[in-house]
């Protein structure tokens, strides 16, 4: 469906995106994850034609996104906006012409979409009357109109309440066994884990992790170990072939190199404090996501 | 680029703004304001006096203010037939003088004139009033007195009365407009300039009011984000017409209504203004200059990312377009000097200079060519270098850019 090839793209002095290369299958969802800074949203304004990349190549099945193609895009921007004094229906009429669809269609489906997300009573209020929530329906249904195969979704979640998130969530759920592609960026790995069929995380302009999510969370976080223990905590500092740790008074999320086996780790902590509990657990993408990006700044990965 | 999308944006723009309430307003008010700017100053100017006005004469000679009074009372009458002017003895003396000044202080005297025996020789006299400024009054007191004193020396060297009174008469002087074709229309004095600064002062307003609404509607899409969905479903290129081209259509509506009430009205604005035939130049330098100075508000408010910026990017505009209202006194002394002629062929003043130098004296027919020619081709220019810097600058938030930026972006091509 989408195809991102070795993206770079410099400002003045800082390098926003070095090499970010990926694949967008048809009919997934995909998640583009990454902290606040990494890429993200430069990487959906390349992939849009908003804005031009210094190297690297997108492609839409195949072939270099031409105007056409544009009216079968969806583009739901991180910051939120609609024309403030101007009437819903007539908002969302105006972005449905954008992308090709005739006045009178556009209204139809408009109105069709607001009766679905129970916002009919609101169609011909100005924009600013509504709520923050409201408003953010109101945008995501200017993504619908032009019926898109592929929808690219900056965190969509960002600002709504959770009865709402459960509905935008179903929606998603919704337009995907309808075959549609759907793109979303988000740093709320919670929803990510629920949604995505596949993830990419970007980290300072560079792919960290990519894959599809039970291969990237087995791979990624099949060495978690959560352990409860007695003792001084401190001592635990000096242990080896540790690869994260993250250390609270009586309990201790670890994650290990490679080289070392759990037994072995065991048998090391056990000597130093009274360990109580000690389990293996999957890693949540919450976790990973640190871990990498921790990683990732403090460069372990590089070292080991 | 897609027409069709230029269209779907155009109209949006169109509509939106057409339905707000201050384009309504505006509507309205802007000609009222015309009528009241130009119109009712002359009206109330030209219109007749409705009672008496008193003046105060002392009349140290004892000749002049009897024959004033007859004189004045003769020549301008009242609608209903009494005299305009009722001259007042006041009796010279040691205290004419202080009594005359709260005659006029206590008002009732207008004014009051002061003759000393001397006039015959210095031909001087004095005119005393709160008001110093009523040229109309002072200007046939001055030239009653002048007739006074001619008559009286013709008289004295023996000039017959019948003479005399026929070298006396007033004259009249009627105005006659040349057109570039050789007609000849007769036109009151001043018309060209009352009607070449209402078509400046038009041009300006309207270039102004739609520039700031295209400013403004670039900003607020740039503060909500909405660029970045108008973007990702057009190219900048058709953003940019469509803009232009509904507020275009806006400021058509606005002109169209505007002429209606123009008009309609047409019989009091008759009296003040010859319509010339080369009016439809008019229309040519309208529109160019519309379309230059659009792609000027747009370069100028594209970086700008908040309302007051875009007020600072706009004022600079606006003192350009306004520039040619300090030139109007040089222009109508001499439409023709040679530095008119230069300052009209600078594309930033073109447009208002023309527009107001047709109906004065309409400029050589190579002059309007040369003054369209050289604003089509800036604007062209301008117009791609906008296009340019309106792609760069929709996504520039912040800092706003410094003029060699812009100059780079203007360079780039897309």
């Amino acid at each position: 469906m989408l195809s991102v090839r070795d993206l770079t793209k410099n400002y003045l002095t800082t390098r926003a995106l070095d090499g970010v290369t990926f694949e967008v299958k048809p009919g997934e969802i995909f998640g583009l994850l990454g902290p606040n800074g990494a890429g993200k949203t430069t990487t959906i304004r390349i992939s849009l034609g908003i804005i031009e990349p210094d190297s690297g190549t997108v492609l839409f099945n195949g072939s270099e996104l031409s105007n056409e193609m544009k009216d079968s895009l969806a583009y739901l921007p991180e910051e939120r906006g609609l024309y403030r004094k101007s009437r819903v229906v007539d908002v969302l009429v105006y972005f449905g012409g954008l992308r090709n669809v005739p006045p009178v269609e556009a209204k139809k489906r408009a109105l069709h979409w607001l009766q679905r997300f129970e916002l009919s009573s609101v169609a011909n209020r100005k924009v600013d009357e509504l709520s923050k929530g409201m408003q953010q329906k109101v945008q995501f249904i200017s993504c619908l109109l032009h019926e898109p195969q592929l929808l690219i979704l900056d965190e969509p979640f960002s600002g709504l309440d959770p009865v709402n998130q459960i509905v935008l969530k179903d929606m998603i759920r919704e337009l995907k066994s309808d075959g549609r592609t759907i793109i979303f960026s988000t740093h709320q790995m919670d929803q990510a884990e629920k949604l995505c069929d596949r993830i990419c995380l970007i980290n300072k302009g560079k792919v960290v992790i990519y894959g599809e999510l039970g291969e990237v969370k087995r791979k990624y976080g099949n060495n978690s170990i959560h352990m409860e223990f007695e003792g001084d905590s401190s001592k635990l500092r000096s242990l080896t072939g540790v690869a994260a740790m993250d250390l609270y008074e009586n309990y201790a999320e670890v994650r290990l190199n490679d080289g070392l086996s759990r037994h072995e780790f065991l048998r090391q902590a056990v000597s130093l404090v009274d360990v109580t509990r000690f389990t293996v657990e999957e890693a949540s993408l919450n976790t990973i996501f640190i871990d990498a990006v921790k990683s990732d700044r403090s460069g372990v990965e590089n070292v080991d | 680029m897609s027409i069709k999308k230029a269209l779907v944006i155009a109209r949006w723009e169109f509509i939106e703004k057409v339905r707000k309430k201050a384009f309504i307003v505006s509507l309205i008010l802007m000609p009222v304001f015309m009528m009241v700017m130009t119109i009712v100053p002359s009206l109330l100017m030209n219109k007749a006096a409705t009672s008496t006005v008193r003046i105060g004469i002392i009349d140290s000679t004892g000749e002049i203010a009897g024959r004033l009074n007859a004189s004045l009372g003769e020549k301008y009458k009242l609608a209903d037939g009494k005299p305009n002017y009722s001259v007042i003895v006041v009796q010279p003396g040691p205290n004419a003088r202080e009594d005359a000044n709260k005659m006029v202080l206590s008002g009732k005297f207008s004014s009051y004139v002061l003759i000393d025996t001397s006039i015959f020789n210095t031909r001087k006299f004095q005119y005393v009033s709160e008001n110093v400024s009523n040229f109309r009054d002072i200007g046939r007191l001055q030239s009653a007195v002048k007739d006074i004193l001619v008559s009286n020396e013709l008289l004295r060297e023996g000039v017959a009365q019948k003479i005399v009174a026929d070298v006396t008469k007033p004259v009249d002087l009627e105005t006659v407009k040349l057109s570039k074709e050789g007609k000849e229309e007769k036109a009151e004095a001043g018309s060209g300039f009352v009607l070449g600064y209402i078509f400046m002062v038009i041009l300006a307003i309207f270039v102004v009011t739609s520039g700031q609404l295209l400013v403004r509607s670039v900003v607020e899409e740039k503060s909500n984000r909405i660029v970045e969905v108008l973007l990702s479903s057009s190219t900048a290129e058709e953003i940019m017409t469509g803009k232009i081209l509904g507020l275009s259509l806006l400021g058509a509506t606005q002109l169209v209504v505007w002429a209606l009430v123009g008009v309609s009205f047409a019989g009091p604005l008759a009296a003040f203004v010859t319509i010339p035939s080369s009016v439809w130049w008019e229309g040519v330098f309208f529109i160019l200059g519309f379309l230059f100075y659009s792609s000027i508000f747009v370069m100028a408010g594209a970086p700008v990312t908040t309302e007051q910026e875009a007020q600072q990017a706009t004022t600079y505009v606006m003192m350009l377009l306004f520039l040619p209202f300090v030139l109007a006194a040089l222009v109508i002394q001499n439409p023709n000097a040679a530095y008119i002629k230069i300052l009209s062929l600078i594309p930033l003043l073109t447009p208002t200079m023309m527009a107001f130098r047709i109906p004065i004296q309409t400029p050589d027919l190579w002059e309007l060519l040369s003054g369209a020619a050289i604003l089509v081709a800036t604007t062209y220019f301008c117009m791609i270098a906008a296009g340019r810097i309106f792609r760069i600058g929709i996504l520039v938030y912040g800092k706003r850019p410094k003029l060699g930026e812009l100059l780079r972006w203007a360079r780039e091509k897309g």
